[in-house]
């Protein structure tokens, strides 16, 4: 032991805890946008919630409706759109969701038409894996608006009466059981299966125009309301499994400053023992001479 | 006197009462009262507007979306409503000009109803915010 090893142990609490002042500020930065993604969500729920019983409503007086969205008949070629984030530092969250959507793609087997990637997260890793991705948009939906989930439902409709090879749309994402445990789930998007018909309100309504043309009239609304649901429980998500991992990381790198603080003190006061021991030697040596 | 509320996925843009409130449902203007039979309605891009009590009257740019009168309450859900005073009247023009000259343009159906939805979203917006 000699300055050497003091010189080295120094250098490394300097580096630790300059990591540590970064994913404190990453957990910080996680936290702030959490916040705001959690306002965006309580307003939501509140459209959501009105938006359903009138939808509920609207389905349940609509009995002629028909249309291409509806469930008819088992699905033959499905697509899987697959949200991730564009960024890492958020543990093994994004890994989940793509090792999720490559188990259900397999079970899918001869039914599986190909993915629909969101965030560079997945597309890196799919084309890494030379997985099937037919579309992907990286660098996008940030921070959830209405207005991207509407256009991004459209575009799924769109896709879906457009290409002969794809009768279904599934959605994997995912979402916060609670704020430290991250899961993910596949919805079914496309076609629309038969809706529960809660209607249970006694009094008759009048439509403008009729039921089946109105819910035509509203379908693309639902779709956008389900899409953009999907859009923030997954940016939640997100941004709760980084908080974590940047919480932990802080944590870890504190205990690593403290473990090496105190080898540093030891390697000092074994330099400084030593050198009082060959101070005393010396002079003991003298005093017999 | 009803309640009526506007409720878009970002917030509650209105949330009070009105004696007559003036909307525009895809297949024509309407108007209610209050204590009104039920009614749903899909509405069109277009005005809506509030007299309150005071028969003071507040003006707002609807982007579509659906109405449900029940129980003395009117419900507008929509993408997008707006106060006459929120609007950016420069931006609404410009988009207007923008979508038109882009409409002449225009070959597949598709981004032609999408432009067409452009231009009646801006002279909506125009309209409620000359007209306060």
């Amino acid at each position: 032991m000699g300055r050497g090893t003091e010189q080295l142990i120094k250098k490394k609490i300097k580096s630790v805890s300059s990591t540590m002042h970064i994913t404190r500020a990453m957990e910080m930065v996680a936290t702030a946008k959490l916040n705001k993604l959690q306002r965006m969500v309580k307003n939501f729920y509140d459209y959501e919630k009105n938006f359903s019983d009138v939808f509920a409503r609207v389905v349940g007086a609509a009995s002629d409706f028909n249309s291409p969205l509806i469930y008819k008949k088992e699905p033959k070629k499905t697509l899987l759109v697959v949200f991730t984030g564009d960024m890492g530092l958020c543990g093994s969250y994004n890994n989940d969701v793509i090792d999720y959507s490559y188990k259900f793609a397999d079970k899918l087997g001869e039914k599986f038409a190909g993915f629909y990637v969101i965030g560079s997260r997945a597309k890196s890793r799919m084309s890494f894996d030379k997985r099937k991705i037919r579309y992907s948009v990286v660098n996008a939906y940030g921070t959830p608006s209405y207005d991207d989930a509407q256009s991004f439902a459209n575009e799924l409709v769109d896709i879906y009466l457009s290409k002969e090879d794809v009768d279904s749309i599934k959605i994997v994402q995912g979402y916060s059981k609670n704020p430290l445990v991250q899961l993910v789930k596949v919805e079914d998007f496309l076609p629309i299966k038969p809706i529960k018909n809660s209607n249970n309100s006694t009094s008759v309504y009048d439509y403008e125009p009729q039921p089946s043309e109105l819910l035509n009239e509203i379908l693309p609304q639902y779709l956008g309301t389900r899409m953009f649901r999907i859009m923030l429980e997954a940016r939640v998500a997100e941004q709760n499994a980084r908080q974590n991992a940047m919480r932990n990381a802080t944590e870890n790198a504190k205990e690593l400053v403290k473990d090496l603080t105190l080898k540093y003190n030891k390697a000092r006061q074994a330099y400084i023992t030593q050198e009082i021991i060959e101070v005393t030697n010396g002079s003991e040596a003298l005093k017999d001479a | 006197m009803f309640k009526v509320r506007i409720i878009t996925p970002q917030k509650r843009v209105f949330d009070g009462e009105a004696v007559f409130v003036e909307f525009k449902t895809v297949e024509g203007a309407m108007g209610t009262l209050q204590k009104r039979a039920p009614f749903l309605g899909a509405l069109a891009i277009s005005e809506l507007e509030i007299e309150k009590s005071g028969g003071e009257r507040e003006k707002f740019a609807i982007h579509g979306g659906i109405a449900e009168f029940s129980q003395n309450t009117l419900t507008i859900l929509s993408d997008t409503a707006e106060r006459a005073d929120e609007i950016d009247i420069e931006r609404a023009r410009r988009a207007l000009e923008k979508a038109k000259i882009e409409l002449k343009n225009a070959e597949d159906e598709k981004s032609k109803k999408d432009l067409e939805g452009k231009i009646q979203r801006a002279t909506v917006r125009l309209k409620v915010a000359n007209r306060k």
